[in-house]
């Protein structure tokens, strides 16, 4: 870090840390009766910063809620036996078990009715619902033939 | 065999929102203030410094260890944050994709991690500028003058109050003189 600033930048930084030393060493009563005798308000400057402090939260936890999903599918993923199968299976599979069970290909958009329409991930995902649902079965070893 | 010492331990992330979530007024007031001192100079807006220095000890990037104290800790997170922007900055203007030619994909072209010898002289020189601005703000008061150039050399402040002949009252007062002038003379910052 040093070696990317010049002597006089090193100097402004020196200045701008003892600025700061100066800011800390001050009592609370001493900061706002500073700003309010600069004619600025303090609770509107503390609530400015509550708000970013706000704002800063809810960032936080939606990256933890993200994460905290990520890891989920994932575990959901790596634990069933269906994102093993090989797709033309699971492809077999969907159309085997909506034959068997019309009311459950009614139900579905046009698109799903049509498997070929879907993404292999559209298909994995529908067998494992379908699982969930205890429409299916959950996959013995025999299935997970990849 | 002596004892290990134990690492000093820090507190959760859990423990800094419930600290931050009780500070008082003067305590934010004291953040913002830091931010804007760290924010000038650097390429950073002092909310945008204060947000992200928050983000990074409430996510745990940044831990604080339970001797220190908050606002000091992210003071000193703070700072940092606004040195990586000089980094960052030079990165990206360097930045740039290469024309795509013969339908090949584009490709990334390397960013030359120093600036062009005239980027760095312009700096160079705006800096100095800023410096001697800063000491010529105080020409009307030789102590104050001796106590930013002091600083800016990195004079400890025993050292300083030794060399200006002030007593510990009047040395945090004129210290206190230097910031709220300085404040005023730049309330936009220095960036260069």
């Amino acid at each position: 870090m040093t070696r990317d600033k010049s002597n006089d930048h090193l100097a402004l930084d020196r200045l701008a840390e003892s600025l700061v030393d100066d800011i800390l060493n001050m009592t609370d009563e001493e900061m706002l009766a500073e700003i309010t005798a600069d004619g600025e308000n303090p609770e509107r400057i503390a609530q400015e910063a509550r708000d970013i402090f706000e704002r800063a939260v809810m960032t936080c936890r939606k990256a933890k809620l993200a994460a905290a999903k990520k890891a989920v599918l994932l575990d959901r993923q790596q634990s069933s036996k269906i994102f093993q199968l090989d797709p033309s299976v699971a492809r077999q599979k969907l159309d085997k078990i909506l034959k068997q069970h019309p009311e459950t290909r009614n139900k579905l958009t046009l698109a799903a009715r049509n498997e070929g329409g879907l993404s292999d991930r559209d298909i994995f995902s529908m067998l494992q619902d379908l699982e969930e649902l205890g429409v299916i079965s959950p996959l013995d070893k025999e299935d997970g033939n990849r | 065999m002596a004892p290990k010492e134990p690492a000093a331990a820090c507190l959760s992330t859990t423990d800094i929102e419930s600290a931050l979530q009780a500070l008082p007024n003067g305590g934010w007031v004291r953040l913002r203030k830091i931010a804007d001192v760290f924010a000038r100079g650097h390429r950073i807006e002092a909310h945008e410094l204060l947000h992200d220095a928050l983000l990074r000890a409430l996510d745990g990037c940044r831990r604080c260890p339970s001797n220190v104290d908050l606002i000091k800790f992210l003071g000193g997170v703070m700072r940092s944050i606004a040195s990586d922007t000089l980094k960052t900055a030079k990165r990206r203007q360097e930045l740039h994709l290469v024309s795509v030619t013969d339908g090949e994909e584009s490709a990334y072209d390397p960013p030359d991690e120093q600036p062009t010898a005239e980027e760095a002289l312009v700096t160079a020189q705006e800096i100095s500028r800023i410096k001697q601005a800063i000491i010529i703000l105080f020409e009307d008061d030789p102590v104050a003058q001796i106590m930013v150039e002091g600083k800016m050399e990195d004079m400890d402040g025993e050292e300083l109050r030794a060399l200006t002949d002030l007593d510990m009252t009047a040395f945090a007062s004129k210290q206190k003189f230097i910031r709220r002038r300085i404040n005023k003379a730049f309330p936009e910052g220095w960036t260069p």
